[in-house]
């Protein structure tokens, strides 16, 4: 496989999806299963169980 | 004239019209319908009266102060303070439906209480005109001892006129207990203030009244609202203040709204005038069908027959345009750009990928627009009325009838939604149940198959079978859904039901503007969210699936030594390289897993990356097919599903059998990324997500695996 002009691109897009991809869902998640609920918990319910 | 920024707090009973003026004031798109309980979140955000720029906030509804639901919670949580660390409004908004007043003016009359300013807002001026009840707003502002507007939200010049009074408001507070409560009740409400509020809580000077109503009327404290320690005192003072009362002749749980609502027929009873006429409304005459014992369930049923054959019949000439602008697209990207790597990946990876899914656009629009009429009409409140009789006779809570219905949309605000559930239990339940409601992001898949393998044969007339299957599915959810609730409810028994009662609306012809606008923002959140991840997949996909490069084996090519020779070997060079590519090698070490269920490595991969979003899969398959597609030929993905051969037994690789497993399994499994995040964060623990994944997967395979067992051996 020669690396052309062509070759080179797509391996370019291939990377910048790559990192969208992993930020999309892994980073994100977990940053948003951190920040707990915006209420703290059901009525009723005892927290965190 | 206000000149200082101020936050403006929007507080009413539900279906009030608040989220409508938070629109029209912030020029946002909160969602707006015509049934309780839309809002179940704050919402904040902005608006300028007089060159000044306010703060607003939209709460969820509410009918009195002495919340009971989460829902209800947040918004009296943000009224004495102690919402989150957010500062107390410097104004309230009270919105009252004002062909409703008197019931209305008691939350009102609660806010009143609170030492915040108070505008009352008498909102839907042209409904209560409609039935005949005039009222005077000078009268009632004098008699309640605050500003009253009265508007029509649905009116541009009456939002200006909201936003004069604002600017012009003094912002002097109310007079509290204007209501005048009894000595008993007085006594009661000074013991619990002095004897355990001050002492316990921090809720500010202000509110205390307002907490010590609550907790009288409860006679407990329910939840743990705030952190205490002498749980047990507090429990003792709550019930020596009950005794007060009741030593006073009064009870505890009525003695609050006795007075209030005396206090509010005193102050309208000369606003507020109704014409003599009372006839029966066109609403009341609408729902003695509609709501029938018989009739209803079965207009129900048609409805969304009408609506599923609708969606599947007239969207077919858009998608064809569609589908044609894509296979043009695409071969005149191939024949332009010089051939090269980056050439293959656009066609085959990005413009198949996505051409897959944005096919599925009209349909979806044509669902989320019937959806937006039957919210802005008030039917879905009839609907969930419908389903809630069915619900409670299988021993469910008429509460999740509701969020249930949200999930047609979309699994996220219907897990949102039972924030207005009381019990928890009763809560998780309808949790863990509601990815089962079809949401439209199976709609791809679904729409796919019947398209390519249920024939289109026409049943009475105007359905088609096509169009039933598509309504069948749906109503398989539903069933679902249900089933699993009642098993779940033999498990966890929720304990005693609490009565459910739900307010049904008055019938309105839907705000066209709104309906058109929020369709067309969920063909855009469709196209830029679903189409983000589609293209990044098709992408990533399109390597791994052309890599290694691997030439086809000349022997293989004319003469067939490794396979049976009983039949013709068409396979091309493309396709024997897609099968040797990363993507083919990993799809084959899956499929051993998959074939019980009638699925190919192909499908296998699609199943993986539709975990990313259900829509995904479509895409996926556009793009393998795409890849192995010999160049220059170009056919609809629907073609080619038909026409796939599986090499090595030289059978078609799709049957019906095939198909309706594969649509069982996108009905049943858990396939999605962000209601596990959302579950999570609404349950606040692991447990409740990974609990739901697991049953449901398994309850798909299960359930993929007989249907296939039985439809390919029938
Ligand atoms: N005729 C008429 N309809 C109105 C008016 N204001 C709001 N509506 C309609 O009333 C319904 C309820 O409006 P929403 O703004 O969703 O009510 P809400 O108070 O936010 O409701 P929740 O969030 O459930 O508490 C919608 O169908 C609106 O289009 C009005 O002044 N006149
Ligand atoms: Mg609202």
């Amino acid at each position: 496989m020669e690396f052309d002009f062509q070759t080179g691109v797509a391996f370019g897009v291939l990377a910048v999806v790559l990192v969208y991809l992993a930020n999309r869902f892994i980073v994100k998640p977990l940053r948003n299963s951190q920040a707990s609920s915006d209420h703290k918990c059901g009525p009723g319910c005892k927290c965190g169980d | 004239m206000n000149k200082e920024p101020l936050s403006i707090a929007l507080v009413g009973n539900p279906n009030t019209g608040k989220s409508t003026i938070f629109n029209a004031l912030t020029g946002l798109r909160q969602k707006i319908a015509n049934y309780p309980g839309i809002t179940v979140e704050r919402k904040v955000g902005t608006t300028i009266i007089g060159g000044v720029l306010h703060k607003v906030i939209d709460l969820p509804g509410a009918y009195s102060l002495n919340y009971k639901k989460l829902d209800e919670r947040i918004a009296y949580e943000t009224l004495i303070g102690s919402y989150e660390h957010e500062e107390v409004p410097d104004l309230v908004l009270v919105v009252v439906d004002s062909s409703n007043l008197d019931r209305n003016l008691y939350l009102a009359s609660q806010v009143m209480d609170l030492g915040i300013p108070v505008m009352l807002v008498l909102n839907m001026t042209d409904v209560a005109e409609g039935k005949g009840i005039k009222i005077n707003p000078d009268l009632i502002s004098s008699s309640l001892g605050i500003p009253v507007v009265a508007i029509s939200a649905k009116n541009k010049t009456e939002i200006e006129k909201l936003k004069g009074e604002i600017s012009n408001f003094d912002l002097s507070k109310p007079e509290a207990l204007k209501w005048n409560p009894d000595d008993s009740l007085k006594e009661a409400m000074d013991l619990l203030i002095n004897d355990w509020i001050k002492l316990h809580t921090d809720i500010p000077d202000r509110a205390q009244a307002i907490e010590a109503l609550r907790l009288i009327s409860e006679g407990d404290f329910k939840d743990a609202f705030y952190t205490f320690e002498d749980e047990g005192k507090g429990r003792a003072t709550i019930r020596k203040a009950q005794q007060i009362i009741e030593q006073g002749g009064g009870n505890p749980m009525a003695a609050e709204v006795l007075l209030r609502y005396n206090f509010i027929g005193e102050s309208t009873s000369e606003a507020a005038t109704h014409s003599a006429q009372s006839e029966v409304s066109i609403t009341d005459r609408i729902d003695a069908f509609v709501t029938h014992k018989v009739a209803g369930p079965v207009i129900f049923t048609l409805v969304l027959l009408f609506m599923f054959q609708a969606i599947f019949s007239w969207a077919t000439p858009f998608m064809d345009m569609i589908d044609l602008l894509f296979v043009e697209g695409g071969n005149w990207v191939a024949n332009t750009l010089p051939d090269g790597m980056l050439n293959d990946l656009l066609v085959d990876g990005v413009i198949a990928g996505l051409g897959g899914v944005v096919i599925f656009l009209p349909q979806i629009l044509f669902l989320f627009f019937f959806i937006y009429i039957l919210e802005g009409t008030g039917y879905m409140a009839r609907a969930a009325f419908v389903m809630d009789g069915f619900m409670t006779k299988v021993g469910l809570h008429g509460r999740s009838v509701v969020p249930l219905m949200s999930g047609f949309a979309c699994a996220i605000p219907g897990i949102m939604a039972t924030r207005t559930i009381e019990n928890w239990r009763d809560r998780i339940i309808t949790i863990m149940v509601l990815p089962f409601m079809a949401c439209s992001a199976r709609l791809p898949v679904y729409a796919l198959m019947i398209a390519a393998f249920i024939p289109s044969t026409t049943v009475l007339g105007i359905f088609t079978l096509q169009g039933i299957t598509f309504f069948g599915l749906y109503i398989f959810g539903i069933v679902m859904a249900v089933f699993a609730a009642v098993v779940m409810k033999r498990i966890f028994p929720t304990g005693q039901q609490t009565p459910f009662i739900m307010e049904l609306p008055a019938y309105k012809m839907p705000k066209w503007s709104v309906v058109f606008q929020n369709t067309a923002e969920r063909g855009k959140v469709f196209i830029t969210e679903a189409g983000k991840i589609i293209v990044a997949i098709s992408i990533v996909l399109w390597f791994l699936a052309s890599f290694p490069k691997t030439e086809m084996p000349q022997v293989v090519q004319s003469e067939s030594t490794e396979y049976d020779s009983s039949f013709d070997i068409t396979e091309n060079p493309e396709s024997y390289q897609l099968r040797h590519s990363f993507a083919g090698r990993f799809g084959k070490m899956i499929e051993p897993v998959i074939e019980p269920l009638g699925f190919d490595w192909k499908i296998g991969i699609g199943l993986i990356t539709s975990f990313a979003a259900r829509e995904v899969m479509v895409g996926t398959l556009n793009t393998i097919y795409s890849i192995e597609e010999e160049d220059g030929e170009s056919s609809t993905l629907k073609e080619k599903l038909i026409n796939d051969v599986n090499p090595e037994t030289g059978k078609p690789v799709y049957s019906i059998a095939t198909a309706i497993s594969l649509m069982i399994f996108f009905a049943l499994a858990m396939q999605c990324m962000s209601t596990i995040a959302i579950v999570k964060r609404e349950t606040n623990s692991w447990k409740w997500p990974t609990a739901m994944f697991v049953y449901m997967t398994a309850l798909a395979y299960i359930s993929s695996f007989i249907a296939f067992q039985i439809g390919s051996n029938l």
